[in-house]
């Protein structure tokens, strides 16, 4: 077995070596699928301290992407002894930067973290027109749509995405959360959507608030 | 002397005063407008105007004649003829015209070393040929290719600085080069097309030595790019845009950022010319830092608070931008003149600073030109000394 | 100072060419070098 509290602080350091090194000795003790389970939670709540760290401005947005790829790893070595259980999911988040614009970084930061928090994340990837978020909603029906952009442009995407949305009948089964440098209060408003934010870990409460 | 011969000497004047710390007769007006902004404001499609950069002139005049300034606003940087010819990955034209920036990786993991050994060589044959893709072909095709490639850089580059010349004549703006080269950060260009946003942040943790000696290889580059091949003429600042401070622990700044920065701003100094810092996003945690550099270094923000940058910074050098030019898209004009007097309240007391705003409109639509107009003419009027 | 293959001072140029005469290299030197700097800022810019 392994010490949570241990695993759960290292995740919060960052401290790669560490971590992967834990859950190396963990796998090799050929746990349960139960015990398993109990490692990716502390993995989880190492990730909400990092979300913590970065709200309070130690921890700013590489160490995010660093904890990202780090948390991506963990699971990778758990996944052996993870069988088939797989881990309760909170929710479906379909994802994607809007039509125009080709910036990814703020998307998948926010993916790794609302995963780490235990949604399904449908990314559709960049300059993803309207009809495509349509189609995903569509076919997963999730609980909540993400819009991501980084150019101004982006904005009268979003806004074309969420009439599309309405268009199709979609708009009231899902909550929309908009994010990246250019949103604000006004824009979401304008846009449509229900909530924004420049603040990935910010973002995920948001959706975990939501699916409660 | 004429009458535009002499406003152009009391511009240059002003902006010479505010560059030695003197305080100018009035606070020097010098927003940057992009090309893209000018384009549709003289309704022109973007897709078109990037390939026929001959409209540079007449796009620009408008400009000019339009809008008040003091020094020649506009600039351009990534012809689509040029990365089209490169087959760049980097730089992409969207279906709206618009130039935009993928993430790439130049340069791979195992080939720190060789970058660390020889960083010209390494980007001549590993780097150029990965994100050009028309780099990456036959030795005929490749020469061919290259040569197509340095006369449109060429042709593009003396195009606007003729036109720069001949507009700044036209309407009597002043003759200062704030633009002179725009070289990077070396931390910034390791990071920016060498290893990629992404992966630079996973290397700072798991290889610090390798990106720390990739840095220092590269300080030497960028210096050299900034600076003048001849005598450097007076007047002139070479521009850096300062990027990834924000997204660093500050630890992590002071290690990898901040050691071959300083130095490269020295080295301009010494050489005689001043140095434009696109201070990017929120750096505040940054002043002390900044203020630690050469006497008079111009600093252009973006976000953050105008009041502390005065106080930690103001003293020593030289302060533009918070302007949020988001103010020009909601905002109505009066809203618009009004946050450019507690601005100018905050920034312009005892010198040391020229209006900008925190960045470039982008588009057409960030920006309502009436509103835009009066800012400019507001300042213009009335942030006399 | 930037050792490479790719690239080279005036200095450099002349040591490797010591067939170059006084009067050549007068003639030639700022004419050669221009383009040799202009080389240089165009590959630079390329990564910027």
């Amino acid at each position: 077995m392994f010490n949570a509290e241990q695993l759960k602080q290292a995740v919060g350091e960052l401290d790669e070596e560490k971590v992967l090194a834990m859950l190396r000795e963990f796998v090799a003790t050929n746990p349960s699928q139960e015990e398993a389970q109990q490692a990716v939670a502390a993995c989880q709540s190492g990730m909400a301290i990092v979300g913590d760290l970065f709200e309070k401005e130690e921890y700013f947005v590489g160490d995010l992407i660093f904890a990202g790829e780090l948390l991506t790893n963990a699971i990778e070595i758990l996944k052996p002894v993870l069988g088939s259980a797989s881990s309760k999911k909170i929710g479906k988040i379909v994802l994607g930067t809007v039509a125009g614009d080709l910036h990814d970084i703020g998307k998948n930061i926010f993916k790794s973290m609302a995963e780490a928090a235990g949604f399904e994340v449908f990314d559709l990837g960049i300059d993803q027109p309207p009809a495509n978020f349509v189609n995903k909603v569509r076919e997963v029906k999730p609980e909540i749509v993400g819009m991501s952009g980084v150019l101004t442009l982006a904005l009268e995407a979003m806004k074309d995405t969420v009439d599309a949305l309405k268009e199709a009948g979609l708009r009231d089964s899902i909550k929309i959360i908009i994010g990246g440098n250019p949103v604000t209060k006004e824009a979401c408003e304008q846009i449509g959507a229900d909530a924004f934010t420049t603040n990935a870990a910010e973002g995920v409460k948001i959706c975990q608030g939501w699916v409660k | 002397m004429s009458d535009v011969k002499a406003l152009a000497e009391e511009r240059t004047q002003m902006l010479v005063d505010v560059l030695a710390g003197r305080i100018p007769k009035r606070v020097p007006v010098c927003p940057t407008i992009t090309y893209e902004y000018a384009v549709e404001y003289t309704g022109n499609s973007l897709f078109e105007a990037f390939w026929h950069m001959e409209n540079f002139e007449k796009i620009s005049d408008v400009i000019c004649r339009d809008f008040y300034v003091d020094l020649f606003p506009m600039n351009y940087l990534r012809f689509p003829a040029l990365y089209k010819t490169l087959g760049a990955r980097n730089w992409v034209q969207g279906s709206n015209g618009f130039m935009q920036h993928p993430e790439v990786v130049g340069l791979l993991e195992e080939e720190y070393d060789e970058f660390i050994e020889s960083p010209y060589d390494c980007i001549m044959e590993k780097v150029l040929p990965r994100i050009y893709t028309n780099l990456n072909t036959d030795p005929v095709t490749r020469s061919i290719v290259l040569a197509k490639a340095f006369k449109i850089f060429n042709d593009e580059f003396g195009n606007i600085g003729a036109v720069t010349a001949k507009l700044s004549a036209k309407y009597g703006l002043a003759n200062v080069n704030l633009f002179s080269a725009a070289p990077s950060a070396p931390f910034d260009f390791v990071a920016d097309q060498l290893r990629g946003f992404r992966n630079i942040m996973l290397d700072i943790r798991r290889i610090p030595e390798k990106v720390e000696a990739a840095v220092k290889a590269a300080a030497p580059l960028m210096t050299k790019m900034g600076l003048p091949a001849g005598p450097t003429p007076p007047n002139t600042a070479v521009f850096i845009p300062m990027h990834m401070g924000p997204f660093m622990r500050t630890a992590d700044f002071e290690r990898f950022y901040y050691p071959t920065f300083k130095e490269m701003v020295e080295n301009f100094v010494k050489a005689g010319l001043h140095v434009l810092l696109f201070v990017e996003q929120d750096m505040m945690r940054y002043l002390d830092h900044l203020n630690d550099l050469p006497e008079n270094t111009i600093m252009w923000f973006e976000l953050g608070d105008p009041k502390l940058a005065k106080e930690k910074v103001g003293k020593k050098h030289i302060i533009t931008g918070f302007y949020p030019v988001t103010m020009l898209k909601t905002g109505t004009v009066e809203q618009c003149v009004d946050k450019a007097k507690e601005i100018l309240d905050i920034l312009a007391p005892g010198g040391r600073y020229f209006f900008n705003f925190d960045k470039a409109p982008l588009t057409f639509d960030t920006a309502k030109p009436e509103n835009l107009k009066a800012v400019l003419e507001y300042v213009a009027q009335n942030a006399n000394y | 100072m930037i050792e490479s293959k790719y690239y080279k001072t005036w200095e450099q140029y002349m040591a490797e060419h010591p067939e170059i005469s006084e009067r050549e290299e007068k003639a030639m030197s700022s004419r050669m070098q221009t383009y040799e700097e202009m080389m240089f800022g165009f590959v630079m810019f390329l990564l910027i």
